[in-house]
């Protein structure tokens, strides 16, 4: 069973200055306990791609088509607003990159979490059935139960004293972790993480995604992690789809990608990341930055920065090809690439 | 590189703390030792690597070189005078040939201002430009931050990150400055951005020679363009000396530390990492000893007595720690 199944996802919005076509028709497949990355730049649509999946963007004004969209092998394409919010949490939840805008200033933590418990637990087995109120009082019980022990899990020592913490109150490491004890809480099918460690200091960071990277193969849950960092993806995802101006440029296994990138911004992305054993000197660079989404080049949308581009490439947008070993790649050139590399 | 024997900026014994505010009236005033103890000298023509964990001090540190934060006690010389004992105008005059560029370019630029006001400012506060003088430099500067002349009249939520910290860039470099701070200039930015803009403070270095004071906690990053480094954790310095050396034969346990958290790209790689246990502890109660105890992986018993000095290991390299002195003490 598929943990997620996304087709053909396009997401548009419409503005006073023209149509911004944000993701472009993409396809996405999460296998249960497989950790999926998608990378690219700020702007080439990873985060809107995350809250349609969600269902968490207002439309209007944005204009979300899908074909397929299954969660755990079902259908959330037409469920309503209220529907969703039974889903959310529960079978698909969200840690977001920065902790502290996403928790609520004047709310202890621990509380935070018990509403998750609340609202999606199935906290009644624990009462005798006498009466409503009795049973109101086990229920809260319950969940702080479930809420010190969610936290444990992440590795907050003290939860008991952690509970009563306002977010203002805990580091930025710990704000985190309680982000990641949320979306664990009812072990939901998919967690999306979007940069859940861009905000945070080089060490905090590596103790961060041990923990998320432990729970998840503990859980066996699957996580969508959306980050434009590749260094942080290698020790975390099975497979990594690269995005590029809204399109999937290059989708393969996480060792394939970073033993033979096929498409020249993998490349080029791979390239500019600083690694321990370089020489000192220039790092090597993408020339310029992402189109602007309105006026996307004619062709393919990479072509103006690509040292390898050709004729063919200023008009035709090539498709996302298929290769053996479950590799796909959308450039028209990738087989010269390779065999000029060599 | 070649190095001046003199340098460029001298730090010596710089102390700095800020007081905290108190939990009740009568309570006895506590402060908060930002930087303790610090010693560098950066000499003209290098990039000077600035190494620790958010809250370590590393930009009070930056901001006293400066001479925009008072230090408590020790000694700042810059080009053979002495920036602790200026007056308020001669230390106006001296600040013309240092500038800065900040971490979050979104935040650092005016918006109500177009990229030609935010350039010529500068100038504007010095004086003695017209208006076309004025225009020329900033077009000509535009250029060699890689924008063009036509976004002078812009402004600067026409532009993307990385384009804005270029403007950022311009903007400290019309004064010809001799020594230039870069606060994280690249963190805020997409990782496909950072290699343009590090490759563009280089090329400006090359060309106008000017002495960088890199702020960063990426020590890939720090590795690739710095020629010596310091490496602060909680206000002290840790590990000094010349890049090469450090990297070659990191002797103090944080600086492994560090180094090993950052992600290898490469698959196959087998190197064993370090994970640090817990947080930076709060700096108004530091720990007792040297200050990275209870979070070191290698600390023993007699690191809590006292605090480490900071010693030499070889030429251009120095350490504070315990361990260091004492390998065998088992």
């Amino acid at each position: 069973m598929k943990a997620l199944e996304v087709k053909n996802l396009k997401v548009v919005f419409p503005t006073a200055m023209g149509i911004v076509r944000a993701v472009e028709g993409i396809d996405i497949e999460i296998e249960q306990g497989e950790c999926v990355a998608i990378v690219g730049e700020s702007g080439c649509g990873k985060s809107v791609t995350s809250l349609a999946v969600m269902k968490l963007l207002s439309t209007p004004p944005a204009i979300m088509r899908v074909d397929k969209m299954e969660l755990g092998g079902v259908n959330i394409k037409d469920l309503s607003d209220k529907q969703m919010q039974k889903v959310r949490g529960k079978d698909i939840s969200m840690i977001f990159q920065d902790a502290l805008t996403a928790l609520n200033p004047v709310m202890p933590i621990g509380k935070q979490i018990d509403e998750i418990f609340l609202a999606h637990g199935n906290l009644n087995f624990e009462t005798d059935g006498e009466g409503s109120e009795h049973k109101h009082f086990n229920r809260k019980k319950e969940a702080k139960r479930r809420t010190i022990e969610a936290l444990k899990l992440v590795g907050i020592s003290d939860a008991e004293v952690r509970y009563k913490a306002y977010p203002h109150q805990l580091s930025g490491g710990m704000r985190q972790r309680v982000l990641i004890a949320m979306a664990f809480a009812c072990n939901p099918h998919l967690i999306i993480a979007d940069e859940p460690t861009t905000a945070l200091d080089v060490t905090i960071q590596a103790q961060v995604l041990d923990i998320l990277k432990n729970l998840q193969k503990e859980r066996k849950t699957s996580l969508m992690l959306i980050t434009h960092d590749l260094s942080i993806v290698m020790n975390m995802a099975d497979e990594i789809y690269v995005m590029y101006s809204g399109k999937i440029v290059e989708r393969a296994k996480t060792r394939d990608l970073f033993v033979k990138p096929l498409h020249p911004y993998t490349m080029g992305l791979l390239g500019s990341i600083a690694r321990l054993d370089d020489e000192r000197g220039r790092f090597v660079q993408i020339p310029s930055s992402l189109p602007n989404p309105m006026h996307k080049p004619q062709g393919c949308y990479f072509h103006p920065r690509c040292q390898y581009a050709t004729e063919k490439c200023k008009q035709e947008m090539p498709c996302l090809e298929e290769l053996p070993g479950g590799r796909y790649v959308r450039c028209w050139n990738y087989k010269e690439i390779e065999h000029a590399k060599r | 590189m070649q190095r001046d024997e003199k340098p460029l900026l001298k730090l010596e014994n710089i102390c700095v703390s800020f007081p905290v505010k108190k939990d009740f009236p009568f309570q006895k005033k506590r402060f908060v030792r930002a930087v303790s103890d610090v010693s560098l000298e950066i000499f003209r023509g290098e990039t000077f690597g600035l190494v620790g964990e958010s809250g370590c001090g590393k930009s009070t540190l930056a901001n006293t070189t400066l001479g925009i934060q008072k230090v408590d006690s020790g000694k700042i010389f810059f080009d053979g005078q002495e920036l602790t004992a200026m007056n308020k105008k001669e230390l106006k005059q001296a600040r013309r040939s240092m500038q800065m560029i900040f971490q979050d370019p979104f935040s650092s630029l005016n918006p109500r201002f177009s990229v030609f006001d935010i350039i010529s400012e500068p100038l504007r506060i010095g004086g003695g430009y017209t208006r076309e003088q004025m225009r020329e430099k900033v077009g000509a500067l535009l250029h060699e931050v890689g924008l063009s002349e036509a976004d002078m009249d812009r402004f600067p939520s026409d532009f993307s990150g990385g384009q804005k910290q270029r403007i950022g860039i311009a903007r400290a470099l019309i004064l010809k400055p001799k020594y230039l701070v870069c606060d994280e200039p690249v963190s805020a930015l997409d990782v496909s951005v950072h290699a343009q803009i590090l490759n563009l403070l280089m090329d400006l270095q090359q060309k106008y020679d000017i002495t960088y004071l890199f702020i960063s906690h990426n020590l890939a990053v720090v590795k690739r363009i710095c020629t010596r480094l310091l490496v602060m954790y909680f206000g002290k310095t840790m590990e000094y000396g010349d890049v090469d050396k450090i990297f070659r034969n990191p002797v103090h346990p944080y600086t492994r530390a560090l180094m090993s958290a950052i992600f290898d790209t490469d698959i196959d790689s087998k190197h064993e990492r370090i994970r640090l246990q817990g947080e930076v502890p709060s700096p108004i109660h530091p720990p007792a000893g040297c200050r990275f105890c209870g979070r070191c992986p290698e600390e023993e018993g007699f690191c809590k007595e006292g605090e480490p000095p900071l010693v030499k290991v070889e030429e251009d390299h120095f350490v504070a720690c315990f361990k260091y002195n004492k390998p065998l003490a088992e």
